[in-house]
């Protein structure tokens, strides 16, 4: 976090020394801040912000791609399936052990990925109920969330 | 070329938005509704808005319609998840009315 608020503050001094300021030339100045502090990570006190920077780049073309697919998915359902053949419940998921930043991104995650919409929290902050269209096979659907948001946001939280 | 790019992305946001529509009316139930909603609504306006901002270049706007982007990513699947928390809470009918698949048990 330190070092993000170092990376914003390289870029607005690179912004105010420009003679026209521009959101490219500030895009410019964030780049050249971050080359900067990769070159001196190791004397810093956060020495893996840059491999955190990459994974939460992975992160976001992963969820990406994921929205997509939940869009395609949608229209499918909408207008091509008929009612007889969802299947709709609820289904939890186990997040204790997470805290409650990175539980915030996984329902959000969940919302907008395919055949999920988050549900509830519990108040001990250890569940999320979500809602599946197709939940006829409920350990399906968590070992997706395990392996491909769980895993990309502790990538770059932790 | 930018008047081709524009008419794609604004005519497929406002399509998406028509699919949205159209599941409400389809889907048989709050749940499945609000899917249709959260998915389809967020693209629909992210795209359009992509197209009001290759439209217009950059220029004074472009940060404004960043800011819009920014806004509509961040609140409709919060609105979404609320209707989902009411449907759960007040139990409200459900198509194939099954009990809750729970991890813990």
């Amino acid at each position: 976090m330190k070092s993000f608020v170092i990376n914003l503050l390289i870029a607005v001094i690179w912004l105010l020394l420009s003679s026209e300021p521009s959101s490219g030339v500030f895009a410019v100045g964030f780049l050249v801040g971050f080359a900067l502090l990769g070159v001196f990570q190791s004397v810093l006190e956060s020495p893996d912000y840059v491999r955190r920077v990459f994974a939460l780049g992975r992160f976001l073309l992963v969820f990406a791609g994921e929205f997509l697919a939940a869009n395609l998915n949608v229209i499918r359902t909408v207008l091509f399936r008929s009612r007889d053949s969802l299947h709709p419940n609820f289904i939890t998921y186990d997040v204790s052990g997470l805290r409650p930043m990175e539980i915030l991104l996984l329902s959000y995650c969940v919302s907008l990925t395919p055949g999920s919409t988050t549900v509830k929290v519990t108040d001990d902050f250890t569940t999320l109920v979500l809602h599946a269209i197709d939940a006829d096979d409920p350990r399906e659907v968590r070992a997706r969330l395990d392996r491909v948001f769980r895993r990309g946001i502790l990538s770059f939280t932790r | 070329m930018i008047e081709v790019l524009t008419a794609i992305l604004v005519l497929g946001g406002a399509l998406l938005i028509l699919v949205a529509a159209i599941g409400v009316l389809r889907l048989p139930d709050v749940l499945c509704r609000s899917h249709a909603v959260a998915k389809a609504m967020t693209l629909g306006i992210f795209l359009m808005l992509l197209g009001l901002w290759v439209h217009q270049g950059e220029s004074q706007s472009a940060l404004k319609i960043l800011l819009a982007i920014f806004f509509q990513l961040v609140t409709i699947p919060v609105a979404s998840h609320l209707i989902g928390l009411l449907a759960f809470d007040h139990d409200l009918p459900r198509w194939r009315h099954r009990p809750m698949d729970d991890h813990r048990k």
